[in-house]
Protein backbone atom coordinates (compact mmCIF):
# COMPACT_ATOMS: atom_id res chain seq x y z
CA UNK A 1 0.00 0.00 0.00
CA UNK A 2 1.29 3.31 -0.66
CA UNK A 3 0.51 5.97 1.82
CA UNK A 4 -1.13 9.71 1.14
CA UNK A 5 0.33 11.40 -2.70
CA UNK A 6 -1.88 9.65 -5.11
CA UNK A 7 -0.78 9.16 -8.53
CA UNK A 8 -2.01 10.85 -11.04
CA UNK A 9 -4.11 7.39 -13.51
CA UNK A 10 -5.03 6.26 -9.30
CA UNK A 11 -8.90 6.29 -9.09
CA UNK A 12 -11.04 6.00 -6.17
CA UNK A 13 -12.48 2.43 -5.34
CA UNK A 14 -16.20 4.19 -4.62
CA UNK A 15 -15.97 5.21 -8.10
CA UNK A 16 -14.05 1.76 -9.71
CA UNK A 17 -16.95 -0.22 -8.89
CA UNK A 18 -19.90 1.99 -9.41
CA UNK A 19 -18.38 2.50 -13.08
CA UNK A 20 -18.08 -1.86 -13.38
CA UNK A 21 -21.61 -2.01 -12.02
CA UNK A 22 -22.89 0.55 -14.79
CA UNK A 23 -20.63 -1.58 -17.55
CA UNK A 24 -22.08 -4.67 -16.52
CA UNK A 25 -25.65 -3.75 -17.02
CA UNK A 26 -24.96 -2.01 -20.48
CA UNK A 27 -23.09 -5.83 -21.05
CA UNK A 28 -26.69 -7.14 -19.80
CA UNK A 29 -28.60 -4.53 -21.79
CA UNK A 30 -26.33 -5.98 -24.85
CA UNK A 31 -27.10 -9.60 -24.44
CA UNK A 32 -30.87 -8.78 -24.12
CA UNK A 33 -30.59 -7.04 -27.29
CA UNK A 34 -28.83 -9.60 -29.21
CA UNK A 35 -31.39 -11.93 -28.15
CA UNK A 36 -34.39 -9.91 -30.11
CA UNK A 37 -32.18 -10.00 -33.40
CA UNK A 38 -32.67 -13.84 -33.93
CA UNK A 39 -30.94 -16.03 -30.82
CA UNK A 40 -33.44 -18.51 -30.10
CA UNK A 41 -32.60 -18.45 -26.52
CA UNK A 42 -31.73 -14.90 -23.61
CA UNK A 43 -28.45 -15.04 -22.34
CA UNK A 44 -27.92 -13.61 -19.21
CA UNK A 45 -24.51 -12.53 -17.45
CA UNK A 46 -24.64 -14.85 -14.22
CA UNK A 47 -21.00 -14.66 -12.52
CA UNK A 48 -18.47 -11.79 -13.09
CA UNK A 49 -15.03 -12.15 -11.79
CA UNK A 50 -11.87 -10.70 -11.94
CA UNK A 51 -8.47 -10.61 -10.19
CA UNK A 52 -6.96 -7.02 -11.23
CA UNK A 53 -3.39 -6.41 -10.42
CA UNK A 54 -2.97 -3.15 -8.47
CA UNK A 55 -1.60 -0.67 -6.71
CA UNK A 56 -3.52 0.26 -3.53
CA UNK A 57 -2.98 4.30 -2.57
CA UNK A 58 -4.20 6.46 -0.16
CA UNK A 59 -4.63 9.93 -1.09
CA UNK A 60 -4.58 13.23 1.39
CA UNK A 61 -8.22 12.98 1.73
CA UNK A 62 -8.15 9.55 3.24
CA UNK A 63 -9.73 8.09 -0.18
CA UNK A 64 -8.58 4.57 -0.96
CA UNK A 65 -7.46 4.34 -5.00
CA UNK A 66 -6.83 1.79 -7.26
CA UNK A 67 -4.06 2.24 -9.75
CA UNK A 68 -3.81 -0.60 -12.38
CA UNK A 69 -0.52 -2.08 -12.37
CA UNK A 70 2.11 -0.93 -15.45
CA UNK A 71 4.25 -2.93 -17.49
CA UNK A 72 7.36 -4.53 -15.62
CA UNK A 73 5.59 -3.12 -12.29
CA UNK A 74 6.44 -6.08 -9.70
CA UNK A 75 4.34 -5.57 -6.01
CA UNK A 76 1.30 -5.23 -7.21
CA UNK A 77 -1.68 -6.47 -4.76
CA UNK A 78 -4.20 -8.98 -6.27
CA UNK A 79 -7.94 -8.13 -5.98
CA UNK A 80 -10.48 -10.03 -6.69
CA UNK A 81 -13.88 -9.06 -7.31
CA UNK A 82 -16.69 -11.51 -7.65
CA UNK A 83 -19.96 -9.92 -8.60
CA UNK A 84 -22.84 -12.24 -8.89
CA UNK A 85 -26.32 -11.91 -9.30
CA UNK A 86 -28.42 -10.81 -6.73
CA UNK A 87 -32.30 -10.54 -7.00
CA UNK A 88 -34.36 -7.41 -5.88
CA UNK A 89 -35.80 -8.62 -2.60
CA UNK A 90 -31.82 -9.42 -1.47
CA UNK A 91 -30.91 -5.66 -2.41
CA UNK A 92 -34.19 -4.32 -0.54
CA UNK A 93 -33.52 -6.36 2.63
CA UNK A 94 -29.76 -5.82 2.63
CA UNK A 95 -29.39 -1.99 1.35
CA UNK A 96 -29.61 0.97 3.70
CA UNK A 97 -31.95 3.41 2.70
CA UNK A 98 -30.76 7.09 3.31
CA UNK A 99 -34.61 7.74 2.50
CA UNK A 100 -35.74 5.90 5.36
CA UNK A 101 -33.52 7.55 7.83
CA UNK A 102 -35.46 9.89 10.44
CA UNK A 103 -33.30 12.45 10.16
CA UNK A 104 -31.01 12.07 6.51
CA UNK A 105 -28.82 15.38 6.46
CA UNK A 106 -25.18 14.74 5.77
CA UNK A 107 -22.93 15.50 8.41
CA UNK A 108 -21.27 18.31 6.46
CA UNK A 109 -24.52 20.15 7.05
CA UNK A 110 -24.50 20.34 10.06
CA UNK A 111 -22.25 23.47 11.95
CA UNK A 112 -21.32 24.06 14.99
CA UNK A 113 -18.85 21.34 15.90
CA UNK A 114 -15.74 22.45 14.13
CA UNK A 115 -15.07 18.77 12.96
CA UNK A 116 -11.73 18.78 10.72
CA UNK A 117 -11.74 16.72 7.36
CA UNK A 118 -9.74 14.35 8.82
CA UNK A 119 -12.33 13.74 11.70
CA UNK A 120 -15.24 13.86 9.12
CA UNK A 121 -13.19 10.96 7.46
CA UNK A 122 -13.06 8.77 10.52
CA UNK A 123 -16.74 9.10 10.98
CA UNK A 124 -17.70 7.95 7.35
CA UNK A 125 -15.34 5.18 7.75
CA UNK A 126 -17.57 3.99 11.33
CA UNK A 127 -20.36 4.27 8.78
CA UNK A 128 -21.75 7.51 10.39
CA UNK A 129 -22.70 9.79 7.32
CA UNK A 130 -25.79 11.26 8.38
CA UNK A 131 -27.46 13.08 11.25
CA UNK A 132 -29.46 9.98 12.11
CA UNK A 133 -26.61 7.38 12.27
CA UNK A 134 -24.79 9.79 14.50
CA UNK A 135 -27.47 10.43 16.58
CA UNK A 136 -28.06 6.36 17.15
CA UNK A 137 -24.13 5.71 17.16
CA UNK A 138 -23.36 8.42 19.98
CA UNK A 139 -26.48 8.90 22.19
CA UNK A 140 -25.17 10.84 24.66
CA UNK A 141 -24.16 7.79 27.43
CA UNK A 142 -21.78 6.59 24.84
CA UNK A 143 -20.03 9.46 23.75
CA UNK A 144 -17.01 8.69 25.50
CA UNK A 145 -16.69 4.97 23.96
CA UNK A 146 -17.01 6.69 20.41
CA UNK A 147 -14.91 9.50 20.63
CA UNK A 148 -12.18 7.11 21.66
CA UNK A 149 -12.66 4.91 18.82
CA UNK A 150 -12.51 7.25 16.43
CA UNK A 151 -10.25 9.49 18.36
CA UNK A 152 -12.63 12.50 17.85
CA UNK A 153 -12.87 14.83 21.46
CA UNK A 154 -16.34 14.09 23.36
CA UNK A 155 -17.01 18.01 23.45
CA UNK A 156 -16.94 18.27 19.96
CA UNK A 157 -19.41 15.21 19.21
CA UNK A 158 -21.71 16.87 22.08
CA UNK A 159 -21.48 19.81 20.05
CA UNK A 160 -22.38 18.04 16.87
CA UNK A 161 -25.45 16.46 18.22
CA UNK A 162 -26.34 19.39 19.82
CA UNK A 163 -26.09 21.31 16.60
CA UNK A 164 -28.35 18.51 15.08
CA UNK A 165 -30.84 18.93 17.22
CA UNK A 166 -31.88 22.63 16.63
CA UNK A 167 -34.70 23.66 14.18
CA UNK A 168 -33.73 24.05 10.85
CA UNK A 169 -35.46 25.45 7.61
CA UNK A 170 -33.78 23.49 4.44
CA UNK A 171 -36.82 24.86 1.76
CA UNK A 172 -40.32 25.85 1.11
CA UNK A 173 -42.85 24.98 -1.19
CA UNK A 174 -46.08 26.82 -2.01
CA UNK A 175 -48.86 24.35 -1.91
CA UNK A 176 -52.49 24.39 -3.27
CA UNK A 177 -55.46 23.47 -1.43
CA UNK A 178 -58.64 24.20 -3.28
CA UNK A 179 -58.52 28.01 -3.40
CA UNK A 180 -56.49 28.12 -0.64
CA UNK A 181 -52.05 28.75 -1.17
CA UNK A 182 -50.52 27.27 1.81
CA UNK A 183 -46.44 27.07 2.27
CA UNK A 184 -44.88 23.62 3.82
CA UNK A 185 -41.68 24.34 5.14
CA UNK A 186 -39.75 21.09 5.29
CA UNK A 187 -36.67 20.88 7.22
CA UNK A 188 -35.20 19.55 10.66
CA UNK A 189 -36.27 19.63 14.59
CA UNK A 190 -39.20 22.04 13.47
CA UNK A 191 -41.57 20.80 15.79
CA UNK A 192 -41.02 19.73 19.37
CA UNK A 193 -44.35 17.85 19.43
CA UNK A 194 -45.93 20.13 21.97
CA UNK A 195 -45.61 24.13 20.57
CA UNK A 196 -44.73 25.67 17.51
CA UNK A 197 -44.87 29.14 16.50
CA UNK A 198 -44.42 30.18 12.71
CA UNK A 199 -43.98 34.01 12.17
CA UNK A 200 -44.67 34.83 8.24
CA UNK A 201 -43.16 38.31 7.35
CA UNK A 202 -43.04 38.97 11.53
CA UNK A 203 -46.92 37.96 11.93
CA UNK A 204 -47.73 34.43 13.69
CA UNK A 205 -49.73 32.15 11.24
CA UNK A 206 -51.59 29.31 11.56
CA UNK A 207 -50.29 26.06 11.92
CA UNK A 208 -51.79 23.33 10.22
CA UNK A 209 -49.62 20.57 10.56
CA UNK A 210 -46.67 19.97 12.62
CA UNK A 211 -44.09 17.29 12.07
CA UNK A 212 -40.31 17.43 12.69
CA UNK A 213 -39.46 17.93 9.32
CA UNK A 214 -42.07 19.26 7.61
CA UNK A 215 -44.75 22.00 9.11
CA UNK A 216 -47.54 22.98 6.63
CA UNK A 217 -48.91 27.00 7.37
CA UNK A 218 -51.72 28.97 6.26
CA UNK A 219 -49.95 32.60 4.79
CA UNK A 220 -52.45 35.68 5.48
CA UNK A 221 -53.44 37.23 2.44
CA UNK A 222 -51.02 39.70 2.45
CA UNK A 223 -48.28 37.86 2.34
CA UNK A 224 -46.12 37.57 -0.66
CA UNK A 225 -42.27 36.98 0.58
CA UNK A 226 -40.56 37.74 3.87
CA UNK A 227 -38.77 36.14 6.50
CA UNK A 228 -40.03 32.63 8.31
CA UNK A 229 -39.51 32.22 11.74
CA UNK A 230 -39.99 28.79 13.03
CA UNK A 231 -39.87 29.41 16.77
CA UNK A 232 -39.84 25.56 18.91
CA UNK A 233 -38.29 24.08 21.97
CA UNK A 234 -36.95 27.31 22.89
CA UNK A 235 -34.96 27.34 19.97
CA UNK A 236 -35.59 29.55 16.27
CA UNK A 237 -35.08 28.99 12.98
CA UNK A 238 -35.46 31.33 9.94
CA UNK A 239 -35.66 31.32 6.14
CA UNK A 240 -37.13 33.12 3.70
CA UNK A 241 -40.45 32.56 1.57
CA UNK A 242 -41.91 33.90 -1.79
CA UNK A 243 -45.53 33.59 -2.37
CA UNK A 244 -47.11 33.53 -5.77
CA UNK A 245 -47.54 37.51 -6.00
CA UNK A 246 -50.99 37.41 -7.69
CA UNK A 247 -53.93 38.29 -4.71
CA UNK A 248 -55.88 35.91 -3.25
CA UNK A 249 -54.16 33.42 -1.71
CA UNK A 250 -55.18 33.92 1.92
CA UNK A 251 -57.90 31.43 3.24
CA UNK A 252 -61.27 30.91 1.80
CA UNK A 253 -60.38 33.36 -1.60
CA UNK A 254 -59.88 32.10 -5.01
CA UNK A 255 -57.77 33.45 -8.15
CA UNK A 256 -54.51 31.79 -6.70
CA UNK A 257 -51.85 31.16 -9.67
CA UNK A 258 -49.89 28.86 -9.50
CA UNK A 259 -46.29 27.69 -9.23
CA UNK A 260 -43.81 30.24 -7.51
CA UNK A 261 -40.99 32.64 -8.94
CA UNK A 262 -39.36 31.97 -5.57
CA UNK A 263 -35.33 31.24 -6.03
CA UNK A 264 -34.18 27.76 -5.49
CA UNK A 265 -35.49 25.69 -2.46
CA UNK A 266 -39.29 26.60 -3.34
CA UNK A 267 -41.88 24.55 -5.41
CA UNK A 268 -45.37 24.32 -6.07
CA UNK A 269 -47.69 21.32 -5.97
CA UNK A 270 -51.31 20.23 -5.94
CA UNK A 271 -52.70 19.10 -2.56
CA UNK A 272 -55.90 16.95 -2.05
CA UNK A 273 -58.50 19.43 -1.25
CA UNK B 1 -8.37 -2.21 -25.91
CA UNK B 2 -12.47 -2.19 -25.59
CA UNK B 3 -14.55 -1.52 -23.00
CA UNK B 4 -15.53 -4.29 -20.31
CA UNK B 5 -18.86 -4.85 -21.57
CA UNK B 6 -17.79 -4.82 -25.25
CA UNK B 7 -15.75 -7.16 -24.23
CA UNK B 8 -18.18 -9.87 -22.18
CA UNK B 9 -20.57 -9.75 -24.99
CA UNK B 10 -17.69 -10.38 -27.58
CA UNK B 11 -16.59 -13.05 -25.58
CA UNK B 12 -20.52 -14.94 -25.57
CA UNK B 13 -20.21 -13.97 -29.49
CA UNK B 14 -17.30 -16.07 -29.71
CA UNK B 15 -18.51 -19.67 -28.81
CA UNK B 16 -21.09 -21.47 -31.02
CA UNK B 17 -23.89 -21.61 -28.76
CA UNK B 18 -26.34 -24.09 -30.70
CA UNK B 19 -25.24 -26.58 -33.65
CA UNK B 20 -27.30 -29.21 -35.57
CA UNK B 21 -30.68 -29.55 -36.31
CA UNK B 22 -33.52 -31.65 -38.30
CA UNK B 23 -31.27 -31.94 -41.12
CA UNK B 24 -28.51 -33.59 -39.51
CA UNK B 25 -30.83 -35.48 -36.82
CA UNK B 26 -29.64 -33.79 -34.19
CA UNK B 27 -29.38 -30.62 -32.53
CA UNK B 28 -26.91 -29.60 -29.79
CA UNK B 29 -27.97 -26.20 -27.92
CA UNK B 30 -25.53 -25.04 -24.82
CA UNK B 31 -27.27 -23.53 -21.56
CA UNK B 32 -24.64 -22.17 -19.57
CA UNK B 33 -20.96 -20.39 -20.74
CA UNK B 34 -17.97 -20.00 -18.24
CA UNK B 35 -14.71 -19.00 -19.53
CA UNK B 36 -11.73 -17.82 -17.45
CA UNK B 37 -9.12 -16.07 -19.44
CA UNK B 38 -6.05 -13.70 -18.76
CA UNK B 39 -6.88 -10.43 -19.93
CA UNK B 40 -4.92 -7.10 -20.11
CA UNK B 41 -6.61 -4.24 -18.38
CA UNK B 42 -6.55 -0.67 -18.55
CA UNK B 43 -7.92 1.64 -16.13
CA UNK B 44 -8.35 5.43 -15.02
CA UNK B 45 -8.50 6.79 -18.61
CA UNK B 46 -12.26 6.67 -19.06
CA UNK B 47 -14.87 5.34 -16.41
CA UNK B 48 -14.91 1.53 -16.09
CA UNK B 49 -12.19 -1.05 -17.42
CA UNK B 50 -10.94 -1.03 -21.10
CA UNK B 51 -9.64 -4.96 -21.56
CA UNK B 52 -8.56 -7.11 -23.74
CA UNK B 53 -6.99 -10.42 -24.81
CA UNK B 54 -3.31 -10.39 -23.50
CA UNK B 55 -1.64 -9.06 -26.94
CA UNK B 56 1.96 -9.16 -25.73
CA UNK B 57 5.22 -7.62 -25.71
CA UNK B 58 4.82 -8.07 -29.38
CA UNK B 59 1.99 -6.12 -30.11
CA UNK B 60 2.35 -3.05 -27.42
CA UNK B 61 5.92 -2.99 -27.02
CA UNK B 62 5.79 -3.90 -23.25
CA UNK B 63 5.12 -6.44 -20.97
CA UNK B 64 1.47 -5.79 -19.58
CA UNK B 65 0.46 -7.51 -16.57
CA UNK B 66 -2.16 -10.13 -17.10
CA UNK B 67 -5.29 -9.79 -14.76
CA UNK B 68 -7.87 -12.82 -14.74
CA UNK B 69 -11.37 -12.67 -16.39
CA UNK B 70 -14.15 -15.67 -15.36
CA UNK B 71 -17.46 -14.80 -16.74
CA UNK B 72 -20.18 -17.22 -16.76
CA UNK B 73 -23.56 -16.66 -18.91
CA UNK B 74 -26.55 -18.65 -18.77
CA UNK B 75 -29.33 -19.23 -21.15
CA UNK B 76 -32.65 -17.73 -19.54
CA UNK B 77 -35.29 -19.50 -21.82
CA UNK B 78 -37.27 -17.66 -25.40
CA UNK B 79 -36.31 -14.22 -25.99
Amino acid sequence: MIPKGASARAIPVDDFLAAIGEQLDRAQDALAIKARTGRPLTWALKEFKIALQVFVEIDAQGQVLWRSAGPNESGASTVNLDFTTITRPMIEENTYSALDEADGRSIDQIGGADLSDDERVRLRRLGVRNVGQLKRLAPRERLDSVGDAVNIPVGKLEAMLRASSRPTVQRHEVVKKGSETLLRIQGANLTDGINTEVRLAGEPVEVLDATPDSLLVRPMEHHTSGQIEVMTAGERATSFFRLPSTSGHGAGTGNASSGSASSGGTGSKEMPS
Amino acid sequence: MIALDELIVALLGSVPLERGGAADGVRVAIDEVAMTLPVEVRFGARPGIEASAPRGRYGTGFDLPHHLLSVTFTAGGEP
